[in-house]
């Protein structure tokens, strides 16, 4: 059920992480250098709506993901979570704010404790959030277990992650996600690293937790077939900035930005009987720290012109709903 | 056409510690010249280890029976040295991780020389560098990049260096081994284009080990679909797609999400793998099949033929 109030927003959302250089250069310089690893980005969620944010490796995307939850600092920007400004948020304060907006990582094993019973990880932020008594908190941690299919509940209560496969850890880190009621979650290329049969295990776990807790849902992925089956709205970063932003459909029917549809074209579909034109853009992503000027894509856009050098590339409405960052293309 | 490579009975096991692990039991493969065997299977099926076995790279509590047959010799009764003559030069491996396959002090030219004087000694220097610049070049990478180190370049362009190192003698079999599963999508879509290519031209057969069924339709003329160590259905891909068989195939196709169908249902399947170190009689997918029998918990289905196709299930019995 999408709701019409948006549970997060973000304005003009910026990172740059600031890189090293030799003392003495930094005097010649009027600005430091740095890599614009987000830069500007706006967006929001409504209530039980999920959000795609999809690119390549080194687009930014997990940046996004990290910042708005302050796992790492914006450099600027604005975010609003669940009515409360995040940005203002001091210490204590962000981490009380936290039981509001939680994170699922790419890597299970990674983000469980491989020393604690998985029953335990998952009440852990109860413990600290300080909500419930012991025995509810235990009953709560069950309850969610029978709910993400982990069964018998009781059973799995007391065994440790390495005991797991992984599509079961990556259910454990979900349930840990929702077991403070948030209101917000960051999906971090949670199904990357599952096979086949397991990852629409996951992909289907996730949209049933959502549309039950009615949750705002950022789904960070590189996968555009996962996130269209999934998200309501899909975005489409390239270096640091959103080249196009649209319903699903919308999106998948009428690509606007040249880097969208390349991206689409270079998803494999699995049905040999299909011939499809295919564009296949030159070279790889530019690197951050020596960004092309105007339009950032257009190094490897096969559309480019001289133009193309000049324009900035700020989203602009084409459609009512559809925003994309290629002024030529409609 | 002409078969290059031929698998017959092999079967795998891994000894360990706590048991043996029947990594693959009884696959049986041919891959003709021009032709591109694609072996597809979720990790752990046994898939990888299929592969390493044909350039006999698997470790030493590995134990091979059966038979893979190139040029009329079978590759596990080789000694070490006749191995030797084959990799690289008529057997070659792509491996799915570019960051470890490369020796990080190493330029990618001495790759290259390292490779060249392996199978013959007698090549001066220049015309090491025209094969590597040749190779370099058709994998897509800049015949001027032959004196940088790995560190500089990209992961797209690694698997492409890798894939030049792999094609540069001209061997006739190429086991890509996941190849493009540590990459973006667009590069993904750059490297596959390079391997048909290379098909085309230069009459390789390739053997292409993956988890991704959108890949295999792209690039594949044949299927081996493998299933907790067993090859469960051998079949050309346009058939396979269509009309797939076995019960594991058809849950496969249908657990993918397919960005061309409007809103589909995905499908998963339930269960897991079963152990390899013991496994139970019968077939090895039954406890996860919604289609099974009595048969099936009691003898071990064989490879049936039905129209000119492969597949191992009691439901074509």
């Amino acid at each position: 059920m999408v709701n019409d109030s948006n549970v997060v927003v973000v304005k003009n959302l910026k990172k740059y992480f600031l890189l090293k250089i030799p003392w003495l250069e930094s005097f010649s310089l009027k600005e430091k250098p740095s890599v614009k690893a987000v830069d500007g980005l706006s967006f929001s969620i409504k209530k039980g709506e999920a959000l795609g944010l999809v690119g390549e490796s080194g687009s930014g995307k997990t940046t996004v993901g990290r910042s708005i939850i302050r796992l790492i600092e914006p450099t600027n920007g604005e975010i609003v979570i669940n009515d409360e400004d995040i940005m203002s948020l001091k210490k204590e304060k962000l981490r009380k704010a936290r039981r509001n907006f939680q994170i699922i990582f790419q890597d299970p094993i990674a983000s469980l404790n491989p020393y604690m019973s998985i029953g335990k990880s998952v009440m852990h932020p109860l413990e600290i959030h300080d909500i419930g008594n012991r025995k509810q908190r235990k009953e709560m941690v069950l309850e969610l277990f029978e709910k993400v299919n982990l069964i018998p509940a009781e059973g799995f209560f007391n065994r440790y992650p390495k005991q797991l496969s992984g599509g079961q850890r990556q259910r454990v880190v979900i349930a840990r996600a929702i077991i403070t009621n948030p209101k917000f979650i960051v999906s971090d290329e949670a199904t990357a690293m599952l096979d086949v049969s397991v990852r629409s295990q996951v992909l289907k776990l996730m949209i049933k937790i959502k549309e039950e807790y009615n949750l705002a849902f950022l789904f960070i992925t590189h996968d555009l077939a996962s996130a269209k089956y999934i998200c309501e709205k899909i975005a489409v970063m390239y270096l640091g900035k959103i080249v196009e932003i649209a319903d699903k459909t919308e999106l998948f029917d009428h690509p606007l930005h040249p880097y969208t549809r390349i991206l689409m074209g270079a998803i494999p579909i699995p049905d040999p009987t299909l011939k499809r034109e295919k564009i296949i853009p030159a070279g790889e992503i530019p690197s951050p720290t020596n960004m092309p000027s105007g339009c950032r894509f257009r190094t490897r856009c096969p559309y480019a012109k001289k133009e193309c050098g000049d324009i900035d590339m700020s989203l602009m409405e084409i459609e009512k709903g559809h925003l994309s960052a290629c002024p030529f293309i409609r | 056409m002409d078969t290059n490579i031929e698998i017959k009975n092999l079967s795998i096991e891994y000894r360990m510690r706590n048991g043996t692990v029947h990594a693959v039991r009884d696959a049986d493969f041919s891959v003709d010249k021009k032709e591109t065997l694609s072996i597809v299977g979720e990790s752990g099926c046994g898939k990888s280890t299929t592969g390493h076995a044909i350039l006999k790279l698997l470790p030493s509590n590995a134990r091979a029976t059966g038979s893979i047959i190139y040029n009329g010799k079978n590759i596990l009764t080789m000694s070490n040295n006749e191995i030797r003559q084959i990799r690289g030069k008529h057997i070659s491996i792509v491996f799915q991780d570019p960051m470890t396959s490369l020796d990080p002090i190493m330029r990618v030219k001495d790759h290259f020389f390292e490779l060249i004087k392996a199978h013959d000694s007698k090549v001066n220097e220049q015309e090491m560098i025209e094969i590597a610049s040749c190779a370099l070049e058709a994998s897509g990478v800049s015949a001027k990049r032959l004196n940088n180190y790995p560190f500089e370049f990209s992961g797209g362009m690694r698997q492409r260096v890798m894939i030049a190192l792999a094609i540069a003698l001209q061997p006739s079999v190429i086991v890509a081994d996941e190849p493009t599963t540590s990459l973006d999508v667009v590069v993904q879509e750059q490297i596959m284009e390079v391997l048909k290519n290379l098909k085309r031209t230069k009459d390789m057969s390739i053997i292409l080990i993956t988890h991704d069924l959108g890949i295999v339709a792209e690039v594949a003329d044949k299927v081996a679909v493998m299933y907790a160590g067993e090859i469960v259905e051998y079949a050309d891909i346009y058939n396979l797609y269509k009309n797939p068989l076995h019960p594991y195939t058809q849950l496969l196709l249908k657990s993918v999400p397919n960005i061309k169908i409007g809103d589909m249902e995905l499908h998963n399947i339930p269960g897991s793998l079963p152990d390899l170190k013991n496994i139970p009689q019968g077939c090895r997918f039954r406890d996860r099949c919604p289609m099974v029998k009595d048969i099936c918990k009691k003898e071990t289905p064989p490879i049936i033929d039905k129209d000119g196709r492969k597949v191992r299930c009691w439901l074509y019995g």
